[in-house]
């Protein structure tokens, strides 16, 4: 019933609005096939998707319109797919958005990706809502991120720029399921589990700035969200438990950001910290601690159509002592300090229609690692191959990489644009 | 007193005397001369105007006949002291679809280029060194699109001669900093200060690519290229380029070149 309100919604958006307004109206998408396989060859628990983790055919409708003096347009993004592995097609409305404004200020207005920050693979200041699953499982890179349904609203003066974002009702990350991954779950003989998502008051919607300006050859930025954190904690429902209800703790974050050009290349600087509002002693358990994070960050080219980029990264617990002292027996501790380091090469080949991708990214403080090889070829203009791989490795199975051990595999990815 | 006027009466016959004729031949064998013409051909190359918008569609030719295309509008604008600004967006082929490029351009420095993917909403702050770096994959570089500094080769006036029809002087410019090429012969147009044909050598001194302007038209006063080819002759890929709905002076606001329009398109600019 929702597909088909979305579709009729689609359609008669495209019908209405050249007749009406005599908008410019562009129609395009892809049409996309996309398999992965676990390379592991481990042993499944029954209700898990095997050797097959991701299965699909998907086709993306996008529809664009704009007004003829360009002050304002908007943008449906409409993804039509079936799941190979459940058998079941659906329908997942990407984007929807309206622009408004003039040339101060401006307004974007619907479900949108938002995107901030300057880390690769790792988010500091990019609170806005991530598909850890589909990222896990294979899919393509913007599958990493959904719309959040939000209001930007920002207002312009050259090279400076104020936005915010205002999300009335928090959408959390979509966290790897058990029915495709493995991953650590520190309580897993609790299966009787509850979600109680943050409540649609005034007082919950969560909001995001962002202030920037070009200064110079450099650019700085500062940021700041009130909001929750995009993970559940689970919280035991009584001593002797028999229920994991979770939620989403409150989370304030504040950083900033610095990028300019240092010798042949760029440099990135971002800092942030994270307030966890409801737990600011750091004696309850199941909440994150308050965080520190950081990154440092150089790319640069060697030689033509070849760009290698260094990244480090790293995010210390407050209040460690509390949190180790709280930490309930048989639970793994973490480390106060957690380092990660990544280098990505990409190589461009036979006039840029061949790209070989390799990026590696290790904590030598958790001594667990991740390593995506790819390679992608442009067939015609209108079609692509892809195919790489998704290789985690940890000592221990409950680090960040090495819990998703058993999820290392292959993916392919067939794309025809139109 | 009168020795004095009878000299200073001297020099200034001089002076007047000294272009015309036989002098005039030799200062244009001097370096100042090609400097002056290729500092003309910059101008009426890449800064017509005070601002340009144009439709740009390459094709890539490979030796075989595959092609591949690349759509796009080219927004630039000319800031003060040489620097300039260009803002393309993709149109064609799909997967660039809705991509925005934008490049600060600074006279002896390196460029700060920056790139926003749509399907990601992120923009990325790209390394810019290589001066010999393709634009899009074409046969055509960075420095073809939007220029290169004059001190960054020493050219030489070789003679002027005609070619494709037109009355050219011949210029050869030695690579003095990083480059494609470790020399280029260029023909420009008297008449308009335009290449006509272009050859680049590579450092073993092989030919390995020719440029030819395969149609100029009058723009608002403006000479303009409303065809080239770049010609990888070792390898035998060529591009070809249309540059259409071509308009100069159209007042297009300095803060499109930000990071705001990356994210943003201008529609009014890229309808």
């Amino acid at each position: 019933m929702r597909s088909t309100t979305l579709l009729a919604l689609a359609f008669g958006l495209t019908l209405a609005f050249p007749t009406a307004a005599r908008a410019q109206a562009t129609v395009h998408g892809f049409a996309q096939f996309n398999f992965t396989f676990r390379a592991t060859g481990v042993e499944c628990p029954l209700e898990m998707a095997c050797d097959v983790m991701r299965g699909e055919e998907r086709v993306q409708l996008k529809l664009e319109l704009s007004a003829p003096d360009g002050r304002a347009g908007a943008l449906v993004r409409l993804d039509l797919f079936h799941d190979a592995i459940r058998n079941d097609a659906a329908v997942d409305l990407r984007e929807a958005y309206v622009d408004v404004g003039g040339r101060r200020i401006a307004a974007r207005l619907g479900r949108q990706v938002v995107t901030w920050g300057l880390g690769d693979l790792v988010f500091i200041n990019d609170v806005f809502p991530k598909d850890w699953g589909a990222f896990l499982t294979g899919a393509p890179i913007e599958y990493l991120k959904f719309g959040s349904d939000a209001a930007k609203v920002g207002a312009y003066s050259g090279s400076v720029g104020a936005e915010a974002v205002i999300t009335p009702v928090f959408a959390p990350d979509r966290v790897p399921g058990p029915d495709r991954l493995f991953f650590f779950d520190p309580m897993s003989s609790l299966t009787d589990r509850v979600t109680r998502p943050p409540r649609t008051s005034f007082g919950d919607m969560q909001l995001a700035g962002r202030l920037y300006a070009r200064v110079g050859r450099f650019e700085v930025a500062g940021y700041a969200s009130k909001g929750f954190f995009g993970m559940p904690a689970g919280q035991p429902d009584r001593e002797v438990p028999a229920r994991l209800v979770f939620s989403y703790p409150r989370l304030n974050t504040y950083g900033g950001s610095l990028q300019g050009p240092l010798h042949a290349g760029v440099f990135s600087l971002e800092a942030g910290y994270y307030d966890s509002r409801d737990d600011e002693t750091g004696r309850d358990p199941t909440v994150e601690n308050s965080q520190t994070r950081w990154l440092a960050a150089y790319q640069f080219q060697p030689q033509e159509d070849l760009t290698l980029a260094f990244q480090y990264y790293g995010e210390l617990m407050r209040q460690h002592d509390a949190y180790l002292r709280t930490l309930p027996p048989g639970l793994p501790a973490r480390d106060e300090l957690r380092q990660v380091v990544s280098l990505r090469v990409t190589q461009l080949r036979r006039h840029q229609t061949l790209r070989l991708n390799l990026f590696v990214m290790g904590s030598p403080t958790e001594r667990d690692g991740y390593i995506n090889p790819s390679v992608r070829y442009n067939v015609t203009d209108e079609l692509w191959l892809e195919t790489g791989a998704n290789l985690f490795w940890g000592t221990e199975p409950y680090t960040f990489f090495g819990q998703f051990e058993k999820n290392s595999g292959v993916f392919l990815i067939a794309r025809y644009e139109f | 007193m009168r020795v004095r006027l009878a000299l200073l009466f001297i020099a200034v016959v001089l002076i007047w005397a000294a272009p015309s004729g036989g002098p005039r031949r030799l200062l244009a064998q001097t370096s100042i001369g090609a400097d002056e013409i290729v500092g003309r051909v910059q101008q009426a190359f890449y800064a017509p105007g005070k601002d340009m918008k144009a439709r740009v569609t390459m094709t890539l030719i490979s030796a075989g006949g595959d092609k591949r295309l690349r759509d796009l509008t080219m927004l630039r604008r000319n800031g003060t002291g040489g620097e300039q600004q260009y803002f393309i967006y993709f149109h064609q082929p799909g997967d660039v679809r809705g991509m925005t490029f934008l490049v600060l351009k600074y006279p002896r420095r390196d460029d700060d280029r920056w790139l926003f993917m749509p399907a990601l909403n992120l923009v990325r702050r790209l390394a810019a060194r290589d001066s010999a770096q393709s634009f899009v994959g074409s046969d055509f570089t960075y420095e073809h699109v939007s220029g290169r500094d004059l001190e960054s080769d020493r050219h030489t006036l070789r003679g002027e001669e005609q070619r494709r029809g037109k009355a050219c002087y011949v210029v050869e410019s030695q690579a003095q900093s990083a480059a494609e090429y470790s020399r280029k012969v260029a023909w420009i147009d008297k008449a308009t200060w335009l290449p006509v044909e272009e050859e680049y050598y590579d450092v073993r001194g092989e030919l390995f690519k020719v440029f030819t302007a395969d149609e100029v038209r009058d723009i608002g006063g403006h000479p303009t290229i409303a065809r080239r080819t770049m010609k990888n002759v070792k390898t035998g890929h060529r591009t070809e380029v249309v540059f259409a709905d071509v308009a100069y002076d159209v007042g297009i606001e300095a803060d499109v070149f930000s990071e705001r329009y990356l994210r943003e398109p201008p529609r009014r600019w890229i309808q």
